[in-house]
């Protein structure tokens, strides 16, 4: 499988929503992998190399994100995110 | 510093104050220096210098971070580091890098005007997402763009150990590390734009009898290290840059208040006994063991309350046993052969540990705090009463518990007070078997059913602060209703009699710990009442003995016949306002000057 195109999309558990900490471990997880990484939630779209454009995204519990993965190793960063997704689901962080 | 701003002279600026006293000094920024930014235009050809040195401020700030996160690792634990990943991942944030790069290049400014407006830019949008917790962000960007900004400019911040001038001490907060660096040949007073009565740092101030005023939103943006500046610590105000008139006023008030106090302290060593014969007994409210000193020196009373949240608060790990025993039997000893009442930990409400993970309450004050956490959590209750068992065993110690509301609570707290003595009979670990215990009355409820309370309990300790404010259900601290927390209010003065005529229906004593102990005005009511033990903040002990020294006690329970027929709390303030006019004529005037 390579360059393909993937998305999927995510429902923030967190209690204090998608904020700082979620977010670094979200960008220093995504730098492990070729593909480039977005993030959108109603219609605004963000890479993954900005903490702040994150942070700006104003994601709060359950509200849905929508990640798009293009790129050689498109599935293996997908599985990764998802597993990001479940864990700080259910951590308190 | 070169870039000082000029303000304008004589301003006013108002806080909280914390800690009583005037002090006349000089200003002293410690934190990061407040930054006036400058536009400057580039030549073409000092454009990829600038970028170089934009690269080289964040490198050191990385640098930095990484010092302090393993630093912080070291001595809080990884937990609390954790906190600067995110701020390593604010300074290496590409989208910010670019655009600062970008624009130094397309509109030939300097670094730190660019900077700042893209990071301004940032900060707004921020501001207006809806999601409370990730606007709170907003410190932490501010926090790491003043650090980018500090390096860009060279600029470091001053510490409080690098302070050797006295000086007025400027902060936006005071941290705990910088409270430790505190003495009084360094600080004269100090003034931060946060805080609350009960931070680490207004404690100390109260401590070493230093004037302190917190609270003062905006202090950073209105004066400058070198400037000149008053601080009223009773009043919670501030005046920068005061013109020659104004000083003149408060050197004056200074040198007629260190009169008033000679005047005072002459009558140190008397007792506090009324013109007909009736002794009061005075004692003195403690946060830090350290304190018991300057009471032996001065005024030789017991200790009426020591709060023990010091050892709780502004710390990672809660205190063992071990050091909570040394913290109470240090106490103990200095203070015998007068008594210390211990109080089990009252925390919640407006005072929070970082440690303990306080439940996250919408009204804290009617929530988990006092009693109410520690019989949640036997584990800490049950330390911190060994601890204060053991103590006994070195001096005069009496136990008191927080905000009991109901019997169960006390009954409650009994058996664990049991419990504790069970563990130490069987470690055959000493302490004396005969240990006072006490309840605080501070919750209407448990004011009202005094009578029921009274049976079970040794003494009680009524606190004001709180017990006003549930009555009048206004928060003292919320300016709105401030005006309803109504110390004279009579029903105040009639949960008061009530809570004494039940202790003395049982022959059980009573003592007042609230802040109406050490207000002149309402002392002579107090008295009046029945209760004949005033606890209070160790440096109003001898304004109250010499207004005790020269009142009757036959007139002041006319006074309190009086106030029972009064409708408001203005009226029961204009009669004690007149007696204590009409007892110490001078005493009002002074104390307002």
């Amino acid at each position: 499988m390579s360059g393909s195109v993937l998305s999927k999309q995510f429902t923030v558990e967190g209690e204090n929503g998608f904020h700082l900490r979620p977010i670094t471990l979200l960008v220093q997880l995504s730098g492990k992998f070729d593909s480039t990484i977005t993030i959108s939630k109603d219609g605004n779209q963000v890479g993954t190399g900005s903490v702040m454009e994150l942070l700006l995204l104003g994601a709060q519990k359950g509200d849905v994100l929508e990640v798009t993965v293009t790129g050689a190793d498109s599935a293996d960063a997908l599985n990764a995110i998802e597993a990001f997704f479940k864990e700080t689901a259910q951590g308190n962080d | 510093m070169t870039d000082s701003q000029t303000f304008p002279d004589n301003l006013n600026i108002t806080g909280i104050g914390v800690s009583r006293g005037i002090v006349i000094g000089q200003a002293q920024i410690i934190g990061r220096p407040t930054q006036e930014i400058h536009e400057v235009v580039l030549e073409p050809d000092q454009v990829e210098k600038e970028i170089d040195r934009f690269n080289q401020a964040l490198k050191a700030s990385v640098d930095q971070l990484e010092e302090l996160r393993g630093r912080v690792a070291k001595i809080l634990g990884e937990k609390d580091a954790r906190i600067f990943d995110g701020h390593l991942m604010l300074v290496a944030d590409e989208v910010i890098i670019d655009e600062v790069k970008r624009r130094i290049r397309s509109e030939c400014r300097n670094a730190e005007f660019v900077f700042n407006e893209v990071t301004d830019r940032y900060a707004r949008a921020l501001s207006q997402v809806s999601d409370s917790y990730i606007r709170d962000r907003l410190a932490d960007i501010r926090d790491v763009a003043d650090r980018v900004m500090s390096n860009l400019r060279g600029v470091m911040p001053v510490t409080l150990d690098k302070v050797t001038e006295p000086s007025v001490i400027i902060a936006y907060d005071i941290s705990p590390s910088d409270t430790a660096a505190m003495t009084r040949e360094n600080v004269l007073g100090f003034v931060t734009a946060v805080g609350s009565r009960t931070s680490h740092s207004a404690i100390m101030a109260r401590s070493m009898n230093i004037p302190a005023v917190v609270g003062a939103t905006g202090i950073l943006n209105q004066i400058n290290t070198g400037d000149q500046i008053i601080v009223d610590g009773l009043r919670g105000r501030i005046i920068a840059r005061p013109d020659g008139r104004t000083i003149e006023r408060y050197r004056r008030r200074l040198r007629s208040q260190q009169e008033w106090w000679r005047i005072v302290e002459a009558e140190m060593a008397l007792p506090a006994e009324t013109v007909d014969g009736y002794r009061a007994q005075l004692a003195a409210n403690i946060e830090l063991p350290e304190e018991v000193e300057l009471i032996r020196q001065s005024y030789g009373v017991g200790v009426g309350l020591f709060r023990t949240e010091y050892l709780f608060i502004d710390r990672e790990e809660i205190p063992t046993e071990a050091e909570q025993y040394e913290a109470y039997r240090q106490v103990a000893e200095d203070i015998f052969p007068h008594s210390v009442i211990i109080r089990t930990l009252d925390i919640g409400g407006d005072k929070f540990m970082t440690k303990l993970q306080m439940p996250i309450d919408m009204n804290p004050f009617l929530g988990v705090r006092a009693i109410r956490f520690c019989l949640q959590r036997p584990d800490i209750f049950i330390t911190q009463l060994r601890a204060i068992l053991r103590a006994t065993a070195h001096g005069k110690v009496r136990v008191m518990f927080p905000m009991i509301a109901t019997v169960e609570e006390l009954q409650k707290a009994l058996v664990f007070l049991e419990a504790a003595k069970t563990e130490l009979d069987e470690e055959g670990i000493e302490y004396s078997k005969r240990i006072d215990v006490g309840i605080m009355i501070e919750v209407p409820s448990a004011a009202i059913i005094a009578d029921r309370l009274a049976k079970q309990v040794d003494f009680f300790s009524i606190g004001t602060n709180d017990l006003v404010q549930y009555s009048l259900a206004a928060d003292r601290g919320n300016p709105d209703v401030a005006n309803l927390y109504q110390p004279g209010h009579p029903s105040i003065i009639r949960l008061l009699k009530h809570v004494a005529d039940a202790a003395a229906q049982e022959g059980k004593w009573v003592s007042l710990c609230g802040e109406m102990a050490s207000d002149p005005l309402f002392v002579p009511l107090i008295l009046g009442l029945g209760i004949h033990e005033l606890s209070m903040g160790i440096h109003s002990i001898g304004i109250v003995k010499r207004l005790i020294r020269r009142i009757r006690m036959y007139d002041a329970e006319k006074l309190v016949d009086q106030a029972m027929t009064c409708d408001t709390a203005q009226e029961v303030i204009n009669l004690c306002e007149g007696f204590v006019a009409r007892t110490v004529p001078d005493l009002l005037p002074k104390l307002r000057m």
